[in-house]
């Protein structure tokens, strides 16, 4: 197992107190009855450092905010507050020509390839693109740095002069790689990159992440619901609730010993290939709470089993618990059971 | 198994289901045999295009008229390949019932949900309206939608992604069928959502005596949900048997392959097994075993002759020329892990 740099190095990505939040389009009938404006939280107060050369699972349910993390992270969305650093200076302000310099080298995956890529555009043609637009090749040298990028995804030859319909799901995402990779960049953002894809074609994909990101150095965010997944590619990984990470640590650790009961839940939750480990009960009942309200005090005491009037009162913040950090008032005597 | 002892309801023999000209059918399903006992929760697990969907909807009669039932469905001494679409439509919802991926496109978005569920009522039972709205309170109270009662007169887009599969349950449930088929029914949902749904159609089929044929792509949820469970490739049956069976000691390369590429027990970041090339489009498919293009075993003749379903145990069957090989392949493999 390759491990990322030593804690002695410097972050290559930091956030610090990033929110966001989208504001909920009012319609006729609510400015007339002067309802109040509602406002989607959708990460509130992500503080993260990510190390170069890591891969960093991002985990959560729907509507948690790990998509919209992901985002604000790629510069697709700007955040209403909090910083985000990348090597130590701040990119939430930058324009131009360093604006563009970012964007090269911080590229985004997304899950659906069949909406990602131009359908009207051959490989070929996709890859030029963003080759030429970020000025990465010349001439002829573009043609041959697009035959380098499909070797490098394993793509068969002939592959660059097919439209998208012409390749599998598998193929498409290789494709989604090799246009991030054109333009090489420093940090992949991962969103279910691979959640479209059929079980033993996912392996495949998962396997060329893994190879092309220890040969090129390169720090990926995978963000991604298949926790079986994430805890094999990951060094570290995050579990966020409503928009917070709730707990954050070196994966296997997280894996084999959850400490927040958000993470125990969520955990358990997946389904596990023993038989042998049925349960009757569901392993965490009620629902994601809706991000227009964010409960107060501990935004998950609602569903937590484990409640009591201090976590209605008082929202914990992520501290050190065992080999991680997580936000829970009572992560000790939790995580220990 | 104590399934054995119970009475067979759904008794599928050498079905085939093709679409597209008769002079070159498309085959979707292929010679498929498998029998569900009351209160038995059968999985149909494959990969995309496997035809496992087709399978379930051939039971129906919700192929036709574009899709070409052959073969014999018994269903309470009848053959449902045989009735015509009246005769079909009073067992549809009545007898067998059936609940799909998208809970929101089968559901009527500008109907309440409680009228929904009396729909299914007037169809299928003599209540009167008094008695179809109590009924239909205890359905939605059944499938564990809280304040049931206020919630008969919202509409499907005012629940969650969760709660409009409970409700589609419930609709399914209104007329008590003997059969339910659940195609994907949590593919969109979150794995803790996921899991609420599955622990529910487990603890109805239980409580109810309903036998149920759950149609997945996920080992995890066949492993933590079905009793039996039939293995899917390129339209045909490759493997069947008691679920603890088929995943603690799989015998067809594709079922040993499909686990294999599972990430559990494996060193992190390494090397995922993953089955090369991709599943069969149906124009291409071989006279002989579907699989062989991509089995590591495959013979000379296995491209050819079609390996048929054959007894390897009491309750196990496997349809492969090269059983032996296909264990001392995956054996060793097991033992480096």
């Amino acid at each position: 197992m390759t491990m990322p740099a030593s804690a002695s190095t410097s972050p290559l990505l930091s956030l610090r107190a990033l929110s966001m939040r989208f504001e909920k389009r009012r319609s006729l009938s609510d400015t007339l009855a002067r309802r109040p404006q509602q406002i989607v939280s959708a990460v509130n107060g992500v503080d993260l450092d990510v190390m170069p050369g890591e891969t960093l699972g991002i985990v959560g349910e729907s509507g948690c905010g790990k998509s919209t993390l992901a985002r604000l992270i790629a510069g697709l969305h700007r955040p209403t507050s909090g910083d985000i650093l990348f090597e130590g200076e701040s990119v939430v302000g930058l324009r131009g020509a360093r604006r563009r310099a970012y964007n090269r080298r911080v590229q985004m995956m997304f899950q659906d390839p069949y909406t990602s890529l131009n359908p009207r555009m051959t490989v070929r043609d996709t890859l030029r693109e963003a080759i030429s637009v970020h000025r990465m090749r010349q001439g002829a040298a573009i043609d041959l740095r697009v035959d380098e990028l499909l070797d490098l995804v394993r793509l068969p030859e002939g592959a660059a002069d097919k439209y998208p319909h012409e390749f599998s799901g598998g193929q498409r995402q290789r494709i989604g790689i090799a246009r991030a990779l054109s333009l090489e960049p420093t940090c992949l953002v991962a969103d279910e990159l691979v959640s479209a894809l059929d079980v033993s074609v996912q392996a495949q994909v998962v396997n060329l992440l893994i190879e092309l990101q220890d040969e090129l150095g390169l720090t990926v965010l995978f963000v991604a619901h298949d926790l079986r997944l994430v805890r094999h590619v990951s060094h570290r990984v995050a579990v966020i609730y409503l928009g917070a990470i709730v707990e954050i640590g070196p994966s296997e650790a997280l894996f084999s010993k959850p400490m927040h009961p958000y993470s125990k839940g969520l955990l358990a939750a997946a389904p596990s290939l023993d038989p042998g480990a049925r349960r009757r009960a569901p392993a965490l009942t009620g629902e994601l709470p809706s991000p227009l309200a964010i409960p107060p005090g501990c935004p998950f005491h609602v569903r937590c089993p484990h409640a009591t009037e201090l976590c209605r009162r008082d929202k914990p913040v992520l501290r050190p618990v065992g080999a991680g950090m997580t936000a829970c008032h009572f992560a000790e005597t939790i995580g220990g059971a | 198994m104590g399934t054995q002892e119970k009475p067979v309801v759904l008794d599928v023999r050498h079905l085939r289901t093709e679409f597209g000209p008769r002079e070159r059918p498309l085959v979707a399903v292929d010679d498929v045999s498998f029998q569900v006992a009351a209160g038995e929760i059968l999985g149909l697990v494959g990969e995309s295009g496997s035809g496992k969907s087709i399978t379930l909807r051939s039971i129906l009669g919700i192929v036709r008229p574009r899709g070409r039932v052959a073969g014999e469905i018994r269903w309470n001494g009848r053959d449902l390949v045989t009735l015509s679409e009246a005769q079909l439509r009073r067992i549809r919802g009545r007898e067998i019932a059936m609940i799909f991926q998208e809970p929101m496109s089968s559901l009527n978005p500008l109907l309440s949900v409680g009228l929904q569920i009396s729909e299914n009522l007037v169809a299928h039972t003599d209540l009167d309206a008094r008695a179809r709205k109590a009924r239909a309170i205890e359905l939605l109270e059944l499938v564990g939608i809280p304040a049931a009662r206020n919630r008969l007169d919202d509409f499907p887009h005012e629940f969650s992604g969760g709660m409009r599969q409970r409700v589609m349950i419930a609709i399914a449930l209104a007329s008590n069928p003997k059969l339910l088929l659940a195609d994907e029914p949590t593919t969109a949902l979150d794995v803790t959502i996921q899991d609420q749904i599955l622990r529910l159609i487990q603890s109805l089929s239980r409580d109810l005596g309903m036998a149920v044929i759950l149609v997945t792509h996920d080992m995890g949820v066949v492993a933590e949900t079905c009793d039996r469970v039939a293995v899917m490739y390129g339209g045909r049956i490759c493997e069947v048997g008691p679920t603890a069976a088929v995943i603690g000691d799989a015998r067809h390369p594709y079922s040993l392959g499909l686990l294999r590429s599972i990430p559990r027990d494996v060193a992190p970041r390494t090397p995922l097994y993953s089955i090369p090339g991709a599943p069969p489009a149906l124009n291409a498919l071989p006279p002989g075993c579907a699989f062989s293009a991509r089995c590591p075993v495959a013979g000379a003749e296995c491209p050819n002759v079609r390996p048929a379903l054959q007894s390897v145990d009491v309750l196990r069957q496997v349809a492969c020329h090269h059983l032996a090989d296909a264990q001392t392949h995956f054996r060793p493999r097991e033992a480096a892990q």
